[in-house]
């Protein structure tokens, strides 16, 4: 009783897994690279550079206080001075250090510090408060104490009082209002003052208009010389100078308001926000309803978003979903990049000769390979087996 | 120049795809999953068996393989780097398995979709097959998954293993013996056994 070296491969065979599945996987849990990650550690740097900075005080203060007379003397600060590093001294005991700010910037962002010159900055910079942050061509976003953060559209300038303080002189600003329950952070303008509470908001103005909108959480606007009015979650409100505040309007696609950021979005270390977008906009592209809007938003996110693509193309089932199957495989075939090339490979199992000739395509279009066939072999010259046979051997081809 | 463990033959390097996935290509990273899953599953197969969080482990290892590039000095030696991770993660595995030993004598090389119904012949033939590649120790399981499942040459199954090819070629050999042994053993115990099941129905 025995067997051939043929039996042991079939036996075996079972066991294989998809390569491709496997580097769909890890490719969807790498965390996405670039600077945010080193900024992460400079924050880390930051962070312990304050507690050291506020170790190092509190020792150099205990020598103070222990040969202390408690009398003034000719040469020592001012009261002003004096509450300058009082404040100071407060915000490195809560191991903010003296520049709590942590800006991360795409570009060159005009920075002026209080009591200094505008300096053009760009990548992660640790800023005192009180400063001006002028974004120009470029885009920003922040990092300050207890969570907060804020991004800063193009063509902003915005003041960053404190954490919980803002004033914005033109442009656009996102809010992340922080870890604690219902936290809030103020942004004040021309126009009016916005309150972002508990969650998230953007904040956009000019000379004669103010507009929010509230993402989760609550908000509210306040009018100069008016009362507050407030908005729930998914709501709009805008301001025109000289006329009432009329009632808050609801959101029906969120993703084109908040579609500014996407380059922010790509950049971040923690991937969470980026993969809900994906979802929003696939799920929206495959509804219909803001097919076209979303396009516009997947476009922008690039590769990113092949992934949820193929499995629209692959789950959609002729002849209903035909058009909306091709649709979105064209669509992969535009986004894809050298990494989505996996994807494309499950493209060519479709019962679809279209969606065959666009991975087909793309393929081609991506790896200079077309495994010596042509559109005619993927949209109808070709068995499943055939077909099987040659995405098999091109396949190995394309990724050994 | 120093090749890598598994040079590839075409496409880049894979020096050159870690180059690129320190530059922020993930797409090259990708490819270098794409090019070293296998060698990976077949590695924690001899180790583990086929279990349902195999597709994780290989997952996880990729992940840390990842995270410790900037690390990883020899970039040409990608694969050694890669299946070290792998083979630590299967350690790790096996010791919360089993905390008192570190036991990888024998694996249940079960086929994902579980035992196949004994009404096919064939499948019958290779179900006992698989179960027997499970029972060899160790250093011969490697060999064999890396030779027949991954279809991996002696010279590339010697440069993974750290042994030379006539080593390789010793270990398939004893490999065969062993299964061809146990093969007609098995399916003599395992008629007798399938006989016994129907006689009790």
């Amino acid at each position: 009783m025995s067997f051939k070296d043929s039996d042991l491969r079939a036996a075996l065979k079972d066991l294989a897994g998809d390569p491709i599945q496997d580097a769909d996987r890890v490719l969807r849990s790498l965390p996405a690279p670039g600077w945010p990650r080193v900024t992460w550690w400079l924050l880390a740097a930051g962070l312990a550079a304050g507690l050291a900075a506020g170790l190092l005080g509190g020792i150099l203060l205990s020598d103070v206080f222990r040969a202390g007379s408690g009398a003034s003397k000719p040469g020592e600060p001012s009261a002003l001075e004096a509450k300058k590093r009082k404040e100071e001294q407060a915000m490195k005991e809560k191991g903010w250090g003296s520049e709590p700010v942590l800006l991360f910037s795409l570009g060159p962002v005009s920075v002026t510090e209080p009591g200094a010159e505008a300096l053009p900055l760009t990548g992660s910079w640790h800023v005192a408060f009180d400063s001006v942050f002028e974004t120009n061509e470029s885009q920003a976003g922040m990092l300050l104490p207890e969570d907060v953060q804020v991004r800063l559209d193009r063509d902003t300038v915005l003041r960053v009082v404190d954490h919980r303080s803002l004033i914005l002189v033109r442009g656009q600003v996102y809010l992340y209002t922080g870890s604690q329950q219902d936290a809030v952070v103020a942004v004040e303008t021309a126009l009016g003052v916005a309150e972002a509470r508990g969650g998230i908001a953007m904040v956009s103005c000019d000379s004669q208009n103010l507009e929010m909108v509230c993402i989760m959480g609550r908000g509210s606007l306040r009018p100069k010389g008016g009362e507050p009015v407030v908005l729930e979650e998914e709501t709009v409100l805008q301001l025109v100078e000289g006329r009432e505040p009329e009632k808050p309007q609801k959101v029906d696609f969120m993703c084109i308001r908040t579609g500014w950021m996407s380059e922010l979005i790509m950049l971040q270390e923690d991937v969470r926000e980026l993969h809900y977008r994906i979802r929003k906009l696939v799920t929206a592209y495959e509804d219909g309803r803001f097919r076209q809007e979303a396009t516009v938003e997947i476009r922008k996110l690039r590769g990113h978003c092949v992934p949820l693509l193929v499995e629209v193309v692959m789950l959609s089932r002729p002849p209903n979903d035909r058009s909306l199957g091709r649709e979105a495989a064209i669509l992969v075939g535009e986004l894809s990049e050298r990494e989505s090339v996996p994807q494309l490979f499950r493209l060519l199992y479709s019962t679809d000769p279209e969606v065959r000739v666009t991975a087909y395509r793309g393929i081609y279009r991506i790896t200079g390979k077309d495994a010596g066939t042509g559109d005619k072999f993927w949209r109808s010259q070709s068995s499943p087996q055939e077909r099987e046979k040659v995405t098999r051997e091109w396949y190995r081809e394309v990724v050994r | 120049m120093t090749e890598g463990v598994r040079p590839a033959t075409r496409g880049p390097r894979d020096q050159d795809l870690v180059d690129e996935t320190l530059r922020g290509s993930r797409e090259a990273y990708g490819l270098l999953v794409v090019r070293h899953s296998r060698t990976v599953r077949a590695l924690c197969l001899a180790r583990l068996g086929t279990r349902r969080e195999l597709d994780d482990i290989v997952q996880e290892a990729f992940l840390r393989a990842f995270r410790g590039l900037p690390r990883l000095k020899a970039r040409d030696r990608f694969a050694a780097y890669l299946h070290r991770i792998a083979r630590n993660i299967c350690a790790d595995l096996l010791r919360r398995r089993n905390p008192d030993t570190l036991s990888t004598d024998e694996v249940q090389l079960e086929s994902p979709g579980g035992r196949e119904s004994t009404a096919d012949l064939r499948q019958e033939r290779l179900s006992l097959l698989r179960e027997l590649v499970g029972r060899l120790p160790l250093a011969l399981r490697e060999a064999v998954l890396m030779f027949y499942f991954e279809g991996q040459s002696y010279e590339q199954i010697a440069a993974l293993l750290g042994v030379t090819e006539a080593a390789v070629n010793q270990r398939l050999h004893r490999a065969r013996v062993s299964l061809r042994r146990s093969f007609g053993l098995g399916r003599a115990v395992g008629q007798g056994r399938g006989q016994g099941q129907e006689e009790g129905q």
